[in-house]
């Protein structure tokens, strides 16, 4: 972390989408999103449905324009096309064209050819991290779905992104794989220092991983609560066992079902 | 499991020949209106001198008209799939020009280009365009959400998300396109040969049936068919060791 004062990483100020429907009024997706990320922290997104938490992070990503408002990554806004960050999607995405090290030097190989044989020894590298480097030379249907994941991670990384977006990259995995990858991702956050929005609908994962929780709300898409998590590092399993987890867990239930049903 | 896929068809194909053989003979059918495989055997055998020279010829036709298609077809398609404006004025055009019976045309065809090559590969253009652009657009329009997010949150350029993404996934549909392409180049040649030609298999079979020899008219089609049969195994074979993660498990087997 830098000690210069420039915390702050991402900026999101009165942000809004509608999408067209057809019906004479648009469908509000997003409204009014104010919401500051410092770097290296961890933030979840989390809310049902129909809350726009996906919407919101490929707005994030550059995916997507906001129909109002701005977003800056390190102050600068983000357009389409913005390129200094890492995305894992929650599907793996990997092009069955390509070997899985070609996979993880894709972002690299978009840039320039020789840029993506330079990151060759990158992408190995990361591979190593996870365990997959025996693999490298495989296509991706060679390679199980945690297994894909993990490419997908590796190529979230290849171009060393200050910011990294996840949009709920470990529901389709099963819950043993989910769990390793859990812990997997808390040492990549650990090692590197990285901010990372992670999107999920999963209340344990997002006391788990997090540093910050951004609950949402239906109707229109909007912030319901920001909860800082304040739990001790590193995180193991045991830590959804501390108090602070069950604090937050009924927290959170309450922000999502209502006052009444944040107990049971 | 292997050697019974061979041996079923070629038992079937012998007990129909057998049929055939018999039935011409317990019958007693004149050789003009049914020859018995016997005699369209040795016909091939009267012919074996000369077929070469055909089957180059037909062949020539049929992969320059392919290679002509192909070259068309694919930046068409690529064309029509990512331009709206370009779409919208061509594609009903390309639509007729698909309608429009070959045959039909052909003899328009060979007073404008005469009764050389040029006029046997516009008649083969015409015949196998349109599979090929067609698989093209749909291949580059099949183009996954995912993969294209996936390439603009790496900050691909239009044209990069074209040629690192679109192209590699449309593929195997141009493959797909590639051979219907290459069988219907077959047709073309062939069609383009009845009209013009002065040698290839399509020439061998009309001056055969203009002097009734059906036997050999008979034992040029079988050519024909063969050459396409190989030529559409060649496309496969290309494609399978182009892109081996196009072929999907079960069709290795």
């Amino acid at each position: 972390m830098t000690a210069d004062g420039d915390r702050t990483h991402v900026v999101i100020s009165e942000v809004a989408k509608e999408f067209e429907t057809g019906a004479t009024e648009p469908f509000v997706a997003l409204d009014d999103i104010d919401l500051t990320i410092d770097r290296g922290e961890f933030v979840l997104l989390l809310g049902p449905s129909g809350c726009g938490k996906s919407t919101l992070l490929r707005l994030i990503a550059g995916l997507d324009t906001p129909t109002r408002g701005d977003i800056r990554v390190s102050g600068d806004r983000i357009t389409t096309g913005f390129d200094r960050i890492g995305m894992v999607f929650q599907q793996p995405t990997l092009l069955p064209w390509l070997s899985i090290l070609e996979n993880v030097v894709y972002p690299a190989r978009v840039r320039s050819r020789r840029l993506a044989q330079e990151k060759r020894g990158e992408a190995l590298r990361l591979l190593e991290m996870v365990g997959l480097s025996r693999v490298a030379d495989q296509p991706p249907s060679s390679l199980s779905g945690g297994m894909q994941q993990r490419a997908a991670i590796c190529r979230s990384l290849i171009l060393d992104p200050e910011l990294l977006v996840m949009d709920e990259p470990f529901s389709a995995l099963d819950a043993m794989t989910r769990e390793e990858l859990q812990f997997e991702l808390l040492r990549i956050h650990a090692d590197s220092g990285k901010t990372i929005v992670f999107v999920t609908h999963s209340i344990p994962e997002a006391v788990l991983m997090s540093s910050k929780i951004v609950v949402m709300a239906t109707s229109p898409g909007r912030i319901a609560e920001t909860l800082e998590t304040g739990m001790p590092y590193p995180r193991t399993l045991d830590s959804l066992r501390l108090d602070r987890a069950r604090q937050l867990d009924i927290r959170i239930r309450e922000l999502i079902y209502g006052q009444d049903r944040g107990q049971q | 499991m292997k050697l019974r896929l061979i041996l079923l068809p070629t038992a079937s194909l012998a007990a129909m020949l057998a049929i055939w053989e018999l039935a011409v003979f317990g019958l007693d059918i004149p050789a003009y209106l049914l020859p018995a495989p016997s005699r369209v055997w040795s016909a091939a055998v009267d012919i074996a001198a000369v077929l070469p020279r055909h089957i180059v010829a037909t062949l020539l036709t049929v992969l320059s008209g392919f290679a002509l298609s192909t070259a068309i077809s694919i930046p068409l398609g690529v064309g029509l799939s990512v331009n709206k404006t370009v779409s919208e004025a061509l594609y009903p055009l390309l639509v007729f020009a698909n309608a429009v019976p070959v045959i039909a045309v052909a003899p328009i065809i060979v007073v404008m280009f005469g009764t050389g090559l040029e006029s046997r590969l516009v008649i083969t253009l015409m015949v196998c365009f349109f599979p090929i652009m067609v698989a093209t657009a749909t291949g580059i329009l099949d183009t996954p959400r995912e993969y294209l997010d996936l390439s603009k949150s790496t900050g691909a350029s239009f044209g990069m998300e074209l040629l690192t993404i679109r192209m590699p996934h449309a593929a195997p549909f141009i493959f797909s396109g590639l051979k219907i392409g290459i069988t219907l180049s077959v047709i073309g040649a062939v069609v383009g040969e009845f009209i013009t030609s002065q040698k290839g298999l399509g020439f061998l079979i009309v001056s055969a049936t203009t002097n009734f020899d059906l036997a050999q008219a008979i034992a040029s089609v079988v050519a024909l068919a063969l050459m396409s049969v190989v030529l559409y195994q060649i496309v496969q074979q290309v494609q399978k060791f182009w892109l081996p993660w196009s072929i999907k498990a079960e069709s290795m087997t």
